[in-house]
């Protein structure tokens, strides 16, 4: 009947592993509330983790954006990328000097104000509304910086007179009730602004308990072979949209328009300064950061390389905004919580399964076995749970994702790892007193009735 | 490693009997100073093997105590206990820990039977414990779960047992790694006195073998005849021993 004795205890991971897991997964009540508990809390801890990594890489969006350039040059005491400390324009030719560069060109970066017009449809009168606008102005003839992808039009219709393209998402911002933002198709959405800005004067349509609904209406009249459609104004000059583009989201969320570099400064009030940053295009075989070093030695700007002035905004936000310390909050509520609910679901599940380990004890099931058995269930528990919430969350980042959307969401590998570090603690936390208390057993327990 | 083996020193008694357990002056004492109980005061007794020994007493004399020190499961302050010629209470915690597992078969009152296993699977328990793979060990368990007669039972789980189900899956998980000492704590308790007799009249007849020793703790009155030796413990020690029939008999084994 019985087979011949193997080498004694040599299936460690048949008691250790087995029989642990079906005690674990036995009580599906008590194991799902554990994992739960636990995907709560690395959901929690992605979740709040990854919009913290999404805002951060808002507040720099627009570093990446502005590509071609090796270098960034600014005035040496900007923090970040917004903080625009304007230059004097004779300082592009002190850049340009500096050997190893290939090209230097001038970026205006800074915030305007835009006049839209609209028909108020319950009294058909003309409303203007002005909203401010990050404005983008770049070299006119190299239009180095521009946006990696048209949604409609053409970046060189720049070189245009008056020209000027905006963001998709921005829109948003500048039709609210239109939903231009939301049309996917360029030539649906071409038709859906024609019709709507074709207008030249009051519409007979009132809707009914709408405080403010403004239809846009047409500064000027597109003909059909025009690129334009539609116009605004700044700085009282006429602004004509050819195009719109993609750029990511910023900060701000204000609608970012590209112009070129003069024109730029005709759109905003006029200044002794208004050369916002200078971007640098290294020689060939040439090192960024010896260049840099060159450019601080012999204009006593400051350069970086993108990667450099990405970290430093990334920086300020950490350093000068309460960020990070509302979103760690959060985390260590979620920490926190889930290590409570984990621990207590856990001991309690240990507790009522003391007999059992008891009885193990006195059958020959050492301190170390007994150990591991309610380690393996405190890591079964927690892969579980960081598995549930890591997906959880990440359900919830790809159902908020896309450029319209108000969520900043950026799970970085970094925050699998944190996340997965946060849950290992959360589990030892959690089967600390378990494994004291299965330690400390007495088996002699198993004869108390 | 090879399995711990006490055959060397195994003592003859005659009649084909052996002695398996001799229990020599234990005393043990729980807590300090004023707070000291003393659980056992110098308990000898000898249990021989193909018997069953029943010990019996108050609640609070020691019997679980005496036990759990003959079981390996707890340490005796003084004393020495002895189990076919191997003396245990000599041993480390570890070594007591592997004794157990090899030679150390338990029934519980409550069964403490893992609910999450079936029956074939909690019976077999013991054999995963020693390295048996786990289709062997339950397949083992499965075969003498139908000599307890729950061969259609083997994939319940306890609860969907009886009382007596159970403790025959307790029985079956006691005997699967043929040990040399079982040790059962109030078997018949939990269970109604014509399931108790069977339990028991089960015990005697699987059990009791000429190399194991079967101590069986109890309250039970009605199933005193089934003992061959019943040791009446009251206040830390042995007051007296009878056999079967109530004759009294010596507390130690005369060895030939």
């Amino acid at each position: 009947m019985l087979p011949a004795k193997p080498e004694l205890f040599s299936n460690f991971g048949e008691i250790v592993g087995w029989i642990a897991i079906k005690m674990l997964t036995g009580d599906r009540a008590k194991f799902i509330g554990i994992v739960f508990g636990l995907a709560f809390a690395s959901a929690l801890i992605m979740q709040q983790g990854s919009i913290f990594w999404g805002l951060m890489l808002r507040t720099c969006a627009q570093i990446y954006d502005l590509r071609g350039a090796d270098l960034w040059v600014m005035d040496p005491s900007v923090q970040f990328i917004d903080d625009v400390k304007p230059m004097l324009e004779k300082q592009l030719g002190l850049v340009r000097g500096v050997d190893g560069i290939k090209w230097a060109v001038p970026l205006y970066k800074g915030i305007a104000r835009a006049k839209l017009s609209f028909i108020d449809k319950s009294t058909g009168k003309r409303v203007d509304v002005t909203e401010q606008v990050i404005l983008i102005g770049l070299d006119d003839n190299s239009l180095v910086g521009e946006p990696a992808s048209m949604f409609t039009g053409d970046i060189e219709d720049l070189h245009r007179p008056n020209s000027i393209i905006v963001d998709r998402v921005g829109l948003r911002k500048l039709f609210p009730r239109q939903g231009l933002n939301l049309i996917d198709s360029p030539g649906q959405f071409k038709s859906t602004l024609a019709a709507l800005t074709r207008r030249k004067q009051a519409s007979p349509m009132s809707e009914p308990n709408s405080d403010k609904d403004l239809e846009p209406i047409g500064l000027g009249t597109a003909s059909q072979n025009s690129p334009v459609l539609f116009e605004m104004e700044m700085n009282e000059h006429r602004a004509e949209v050819v195009g719109v583009c993609d750029a990511s989201r910023t900060f701000q969320s204000n609608a970012v328009i590209y112009t070129t570099f003069s024109r730029a400064k005709e759109f905003v009030p006029r200044e002794r300064k208004l050369l916002s940053y200078v971007l640098v295009k290294v020689m060939p075989g040439q090192n960024p950061l010896d260049v840099a070093r060159r450019i601080r030695e012999q204009s006593g700007l400051s350069a970086l390389t993108t990667d450099q002035f990405v970290e430093k905004t990334i920086n300020y936000y950490l350093r000068y905004t309460g960020i990070p310390i509302n979103f760690m909050t959060t985390v260590i509520l979620g920490f926190i919580v889930g290590t409570a609910i984990a621990g207590q679901m856990f001991y309690s599940f240990t507790l009522e399964n003391i007999r059992q380990f008891g009885a193990l004890k006195a059958m020959g099931v050492g301190n170390l076995r007994i150990v591991g058995m309610v380690l393996l269930q405190a890591a079964l528990v927690g892969f579980l749970g960081y598995g549930l919430g890591v997906g959880g969350a990440t359900l919830f980042g790809m159902a908020n994702r896309g450029q319209n959307s108000e969520l900043a969401f950026y799970t970085h590998r970094y925050l699998l790892l944190l996340d997965a570090g946060a849950t290992i603690i959360i589990c030892t936390l959690a089967s600390l007193l378990s494994v004291l208390k299965v330690i400390l057993l007495e088996p002699a327990i198993v004869f108390r009735g | 490693m090879e399995p711990q083996s006490a055959t060397t020193t195994d003592i003859p008694l005659g009649h084909g009997k052996r002695l398996a357990v001799r229990i020599s002056g234990i005393k043990k004492q729980f807590g300090k100073g004023e707070q000291a109980v003393e659980a056992l005061r110098g308990v000898t007794w000898d249990v021989a093997a193909q018997e069953v020994a029943m010990l019996v007493g108050p609640s609070g004399c020691g019997k679980t105590t005496l036990i759990s020190v003959v079981a390996g499961i707890l340490n005796a302050d003084q004393g020495t206990v002895s189990i076919f010629g191997e003396s245990i209470t000599s041993m480390s915690d570890r070594a007591k820990t592997r004794y157990r597992a090899l030679n150390v078969g338990f029934v519980f009152q409550q069964y403490n039977l893992l609910p999450a296993l079936t029956a074939a699977e909690n019976a077999a328990v013991p054999l995963l414990i020693q390295g048996v793979p786990r289709l062997k060990a339950v397949k083992a368990a499965s075969e003498l779960l139908g000599q307890l007669g729950l061969g259609k039972r083997t994939h319940s789980r306890p609860n969907q047992l009886s009382g007596g189900q159970q403790q025959r899956v307790a029985i079956a998980r006691a005997l699967i790694h043929k040990p040399k000492i079982l040790v059962c704590d109030e078997p018949t308790a939990a269970l109604d006195h014509e399931t108790g007799m069977i339990v028991m009249k089960l015990i005697r007849e699987l059990a009791v073998s000429d190399d194991r020793a079967v101590i069986v703790v109890t309250h039970d009155n009605r199933i005193f005849p089934l003992g061959d030796r019943v040791a009446h413990m009251d206040d830390g020690h042995i007051e007296s021993i009878v056999d079967g029939s109530g004759r009294p008999i010596p507390a130690t084994i005369e060895i030939p």
